[in-house]
């Protein structure tokens, strides 16, 4: 960028009007540079976490202090640190720029854009590293934060400020579940922020497209500490997020904060540690490496004097191993877990939900009465189906109540697949599982079934919206409309066409 | 800190114990400048480290090089110890640490006062009353002129800086670009 000429006169100018400081600055002096981390002898009083000025232009945070010298991480890679420059204390913690100037940018962990939409001028500076709300601070989490995918609103629900775990192996559809539950909060006054923590750029600049053709990116904010960023910034992309979202939720606004993913994070933070010297534990994580995510997660929550932060954390594991060391650390921190399985994946089964591993633990609680009505039972139908698969296998013959539990096991299983960036609101939702529960699509082919229910759907929205309206105000399905929905059923049973004989007519 | 270090660090602390009083502000620019001696000749720390070599002439080498600096008086007690612990090639690091803990006993603190121009020595005296008044400490000074600072003054120990000159706020002009080239 070229810089003006009156640019360069008032920067003159202001520079030479600066008074002789009154203080004496705290320095050290750098004695070793090495892999983005440089020890400094001296900074007596420094503190950790303390953000650290050098002589050369660069910052650093430090996150070691020893008797005589401290470690510092650099902020920047491309600044040079030389041996013998000085670092002088800057008496703070790094602080990050908060605002509503930052929805719908792209920024990275320094708060700094990255989309080329030009500077953001931010609301205040807020420290990473904040003080968690207290437990009277708190409200039990009562209200539902709609995913838009059947699975998850039905079996798994999840509710603003719950942390709810996204586990499962590479290419299980993990992000996609957190994007689509992104693009369902158009409209429903949820502020979104997604953190991509060691990830590829392509795939987040997929992500960002997608956000913007969806309209969602208007109600978005995208941090990004990819792959090829700092060890450093990794570790700070997630707080950084989490304080953005703060700054939204102090506002009395509820806040949806999906960290993709922490498996990347914890890495990150191995890495960082082990280049610090610190004492490797298990797979060679630092004994603090359950901190590092429980102070994060803690964050999040339902307040009592309003607004809320809703936690996705995603985590990766290895041949869906989920007893390994981080996932359990965070299976234990979070309020419940969506579990994705690969064979699930493999058999077409998507969002590939394990139903009975997965679990939350707020339950009905962060569902509206209409859903839960219409899933009384579900989770158990299909724990029965499953077990009752398992032993159809050898080949004995099943009595007629097992073969129609196998059916509408089935049934159950086509009515929770849902394609990618396609999400339901809540009466959609259950007018589909409203077909399941009456037994409406038992005499409908298998294949057909989700088409069946979702075109049920949409023709109550279009041909009879009183009822789709009372559903959607009341939240809830009283004997009346349920005798209406049953009428309208038997209607639609008649004109229902399956999508291979569609063409015929 | 290594196990050279914690044991230099107590010889200096015995040594200090002892001797502390018999330690002047001239001794302690002498032990300076053998300290900045060692640093530039490290084959002498090799030398005394050759278990080979009679103690005796280590000995009488360190007395030597001490008599150079003014310090053979001193430290020759502290050279005889070490002597008869064969842990002569200590004595670097004993010094450094002497150096530490006696500013720290006697609460001294060094500062380097870099100026453009030539200073009077009242505006020094000024300026190490102003360091004493800020730091709480018996300021020792070491003055030089910088060219480099253009306009201005630079006051700088191990772990305090003050500066106010045409340098560093070309610096902070130079920092300020960068930023927004960046941008």
């Amino acid at each position: 960028m070229k810089i003006k000429n009156t640019d360069l006169v008032s920067l003159f100018e202001q520079s030479l009007k600066d008074l002789p400081q009154e203080k004496l600055d705290e320095i050290g002096i750098v004695v070793k540079v090495g892999d983005n981390i440089c020890q400094v002898h001296g900074l007596t009083n420094a503190v950790y976490n303390e953000l650290i000025d050098f002589e050369g232009g660069n910052k650093g945070i430090i996150f070691n202090l020893d008797e005589e010298s401290v470690d510092i991480f650099l902020l920047d890679s491309n600044i040079v640190v030389a041996e013998l420059e000085i670092a002088k204390r800057t008496g703070g913690v790094l602080k990050t720029p908060v605002g509503e100037q930052f929805l719908g940018r792209v920024i990275n962990a320094l708060g700094e854009p990255l989309d080329a939409l030009g500077e953001i001028k931010p609301a205040e500076l807020r420290p990473i590293e904040a003080a968690i709300p207290s437990i009277i601070d708190r409200s039990p989490v009562d209200e539902p934060l709609e995913t838009g995918i059947i699975a998850i609103d039905a079996l798994i629900p999840v509710g603003r400020g719950q942390r709810e775990l996204i586990i499962g192996n590479r290419s299980t559809g993990k992000s996609a579940i957190a994007i689509d539950a992104i693009l369902h909060q158009k409209d429903q006054d949820v502020i979104c922020i997604y953190v991509s923590i060691g990830l590829r750029q392509a795939n987040l600049a997929r992500t960002v497209r997608l956000l913007e053709e969806n309209g969602a990116l208007n109600y978005t904010v995208v941090i990004s500490a990819d792959s090829s960023e700092t060890v450093l910034n990794q570790y700070l992309a997630p707080y950084v997020g989490c304080t953005l979202g703060e700054y939204f939720r102090d506002q009395g606004k509820d806040v949806l904060i999906v960290y993709d993913d922490l498996s990347n994070h914890a890495i990150a933070y191995r890495e960082m540690s082990l280049l610090l010297r610190r004492a490797p534990g298990r797979e060679a994580y630092p004994g603090d490496v359950f901190y590092l995510h429980s102070r994060l997660l803690e964050r999040a929550g339902k307040l009592a004097s309003g607004g809320s932060i809703t936690a996705l954390p995603i985590i990766q594991t290895q041949s869906d191993d989920i007893s390994a060391y981080i996932p359990t650390n965070l299976i234990s921190i979070t309020d419940g877990q969506i579990i994705l399985d690969t064979k699930l994946f493999n058999q077409g089964i998507r969002p590939a939900i394990n139903i009975e591993l997965s679990v939350s633990r707020v339950g009905g609680a962060a569902q509206t009465k209409a859903i839960k009505k219409m899933t009384k039972a579900l989770r158990l139908e299909l724990a029965q189906y499953h077990e009752l698969l398992d032993f159809s296998q050898f080949g004995t013959e099943l009595d007629e109540a097992s073969q129609r539990q196998l059916e509408r096991g089935a049934i159950a299983v086509q009515i929770l697949k849902q394609p990618q960036y396609l999400t339901y609101s809540f009466v959609e939702q259950c007018l589909i599982l409203f077909t399941l529960k009456e037994n409406f699509l038992n005499e409908v082919n298998l294949k057909n079934v989700l088409s069946f229910a979702t075109q049920f759907a949409n023709y109550v929205k279009s041909v009879y919206p009183e009822t789709y309206d009372i559903i959607f105000d009341t939240q809830d399905i009283d004997d009346k409309t349920m005798e209406k929905l049953r009428e309208i059923a038997r209607e639609f049973s008649k004109l229902f066409v399956p999508p291979e004989n569609s063409d015929k007519i | 800190m290594n196990n050279k270090n914690i044991i230099a660090q107590k010889y200096a602390k015995a040594f200090l114990n002892l001797y502390e009083d018999q330690v002047s502000i001239q001794d302690l620019n002498g032990i300076r400048k053998l300290e900045f001696f060692f640093q530039n000749h490290k084959k002498v720390i090799y030398f005394l480290s050759i278990p080979n070599i009679l103690p005796e002439t280590k000995e009488k080498l360190l007395g030597e090089l001490f008599k150079e600096f003014n310090l053979d008086v001193l430290l020759k007690p502290l050279i005889h110890l070490l002597s008869g612990s064969k842990r002569l090639f200590l004595i670097d690091d004993i010094l450094k640490h002497i150096k530490l803990l006696y500013k720290e006993q006697k609460n001294i603190m060094a500062f380097n006062i870099s100026s453009s121009h030539e200073i009077s020595n009242q505006d020094l005296e000024i300026i190490k009353n102003f360091l004493a008044y800020k730091t709480r400490k018996t300021i020792l000074s070491r003055y030089n002129i910088d060219k480099n600072l253009v306009a201005g003054i630079r006051l700088q120990s191990n772990t305090l800086l003050w500066e106010y000159s045409i340098l560093k706020q070309c610096e902070t002009l130079r920092k300020q670009f960068n930023i927004q080239e960046a941008r």
